[in-house]
């Protein structure tokens, strides 16, 4: 391809350049305003005076419990489901309506996940406002992402893979068990792990089935209330006066570390996987 | 048939169940609201009155707020989008653009908390100094947000529909002599024209659906705004602010599921829209 680009091209480029520029330049600045507040008490210490003084040890330990138990229960359902809609769905219109209602998930805002979870789950099966219901809610939310991810990662892997081993005398969940999920288990990961990033920044779901502002312990059970991030984010910035500035802006960083570890690994990993693959 | 494999199928019928589900339990939620209401001023009215007595609910206000500040988000956010799609798709050098669908990628996944935040800090005084407004807080700021936050779906999605343009049909364009530009605006962009609109539907679906950016920036007042240079409350931050608030099979319990139901309605119209015109073309190709 030619690198010389004529004038209108550039045009066209700089609108790249301008669409890149404000969410490097977001990630930049709050990693400079978050510096003068982060310290290790900041991220070690349990909080004092309605989160004033002190750290914020439980919120990152309550979105680290959140990851936990989302995983727990996407990761079977939703390796399961793209399984299934990859390997064995049969091409019907049962199927398609099982395509369709996968887009449509995809497609639900979080806030309308956070009133089903805090109706069905806080409400009629009664867990509470709680890490359980919050986990639920979450793995909902995630849930066609990560069925997305390994359908996509099954189809990637090449149909002769599967047929050899059919030809060997396999049965389809062999095949599918020691030949192809194999191939795919790094495609499926990293897509679990953007997913999960997903639910790490979500605010609108756990503030309707369970976040806590202060909270100055660790959750015990997934029946606790919790602190996460996000939420102490949103109430430190929105709905208290008194918070010092500098500490808004290191949970803000704090926050967007963690997020962006887990996109930025998850990407550098599914690059490496692409390059070492041989077909 | 292996028993892992019937739990496997469970899992993929577990997908159709629980979309099925979740619509009708907001659906029965909303049922009660919807019993007592007699005519059409839910949609047409503009008092959210939910401790006077008796209290009112109507969301027209709620509905106009959405509209607005999504449109702005898209109008802004399309044709950067779109003509970063392009450059990605067929003006940069592949490793170059390799790296770049990478940080995109990246970019969508700062979360929207973080973007509410900085439209609190930064936007929202900024804009009320260039406009000269007594608040920043205005559906002006969460529009201007929100475009950026749309980027990386309207961007990823339109360089998808690019790309999966034959090559065959530039190399025939250039054959005939054309420049890369003619053959980038007369020939790729056309062929993709169904994904880059749906690309464009996705968008608008993802900024209706936003809910803490425009619960923190847009201002919160609960009226019709009468320009986007107000405060406002869209449909998606009315339901944040209040649902943990209303008391269970309350009144405005279950209007807050109506207005639930009517969001998720608008969303799944939007989604089903975009499904037809990827759909529509396919068959057609």
């Amino acid at each position: 391809m030619r690198q010389s680009y004529t004038l209108p091209e550039m045009f066209l480029l700089g609108a790249l350049g301008l669409a890149l520029l404000p969410p490097l330049a977001a990630v930049l600045y709050i990693f400079v305003r978050a510096a003068a507040g982060i310290s290790l008490e900041f991220i070690f210490a349990m909080p004092a005076q309605r989160g004033i003084t002190g750290g914020i040890l439980p919120a990152i330990v309550g979105t680290l419990w959140l990851l936990f138990g989302t995983t727990l229960v996407v990761l079977p359902v939703g390796v399961g489901a793209g399984v299934y809609l990859a390997e064995f769905a049969p091409r019907n219109r049962f199927t398609h309506l099982l395509e369709m209602a996968l887009i449509n998930l995809a497609g639900v805002p979080s806030v309308v996940f956070g009133l089903f979870g805090y109706a069905f789950f806080v409400l009629t099966l009664g867990f509470g406002s709680s890490l359980l219901s919050a986990s639920l809610t979450l793995a909902i939310m995630t849930l066609p992402l990560v069925v997305t991810a390994t359908r996509e990662a099954l189809h990637g892997v090449p149909g002769s893979f599967r047929e050899a081993s059919l030809a060997l005398g396999a049965t389809r969940w062999q095949a599918v068990s020691t030949v192809t999920l194999p191939c795919a288990r790094s495609g499926i990961l990293t897509g679990t792990l953007l997913a999960l990033s997903r639910a790490a920044g979500d605010t609108a779901c756990i503030l309707i089935t369970g976040a806590a502002f202060f909270l100055p312990r660790l959750p015990t059970s997934f029946m606790s209330r919790f602190m996460a991030l996000p939420y102490h984010l949103y109430i430190s910035a929105t709905q208290l006066p008194g918070m010092p500035p500098e500490r808004i802006w290191a949970t803000a960083g704090v926050l967007l570390f963690l997020v962006l570890v887990m996109q930025v690994s998850a990407t550098l990993w599914r690059e490496r996987e692409r390059r070492l693959k041989k077909w | 048939m292996p028993y892992q494999q019937k739990l496997v199928t469970v899992a993929g019928y577990t997908v159709l169940l629980l979309t099925a589900a979740i619509f009708l339990f907001v659906a029965a939620q909303a049922w009660p609201f919807f019993r007592e209401q007699v005519d059409l001023s839910f949609f047409t009215g503009d008092r959210w009155l939910p401790v006077s007595s008796p209290p009112t609910f109507q969301i027209k206000g709620f509905l106009v707020s959405s509209f607005m500040i999504t449109t702005m988000a898209v109008v802004l956010g399309c044709p950067i989008g779109i003509l970063s799609a392009v450059s990605l798709a067929e003006l940069l050098p592949r490793h170059v653009s390799v790296l770049l669908r990478s940080v995109f990628e990246m970019t969508a996944g700062i979360p929207s908390v973080v973007w509410g935040f900085l439209g609190l800090t930064v936007i929202a005084p900024f804009v009320a100094r260039v406009f000269n407004l007594n608040t920043g807080l205005t559906g002006f700021s969460a529009g201007l947000v929100l475009s950026v936050m749309v980027l990386p779906t309207l961007v990823s999605l339109a360089d998808e529909a690019l790309r999966a343009v034959p090559r065959e049909y530039a190399e025939a364009s250039y054959a005939l002599g054309t420049t890369r530009w003619q053959t980038i605006w007369r020939v790729i962009v056309p062929a993709a024209r169904g994904g880059l609109v749906a690309a464009v539907l996705l968008a608008m679906g993802r900024a209706i659906g936003e809910t803490m950016t425009v619960l923190m920036v847009a201002g919160g007042r609960l009226t019709t705004p009468g320009s986007i240079f107000e405060p406002m409350r869209p449909i998606t931050a009315l339901i944040a602010a209040e649902v943990t608030n209303a008391a269970r099979h309350s009144e405005q319990y279950h209007a807050l599921f109506a207005a639930g139901l009517v969001l998720f309605t608008i969303t799944l119209a939007v989604n089903a829209i975009a499904a037809a015109v990827i759909g529509g073309k396919k068959e057609a190709g």
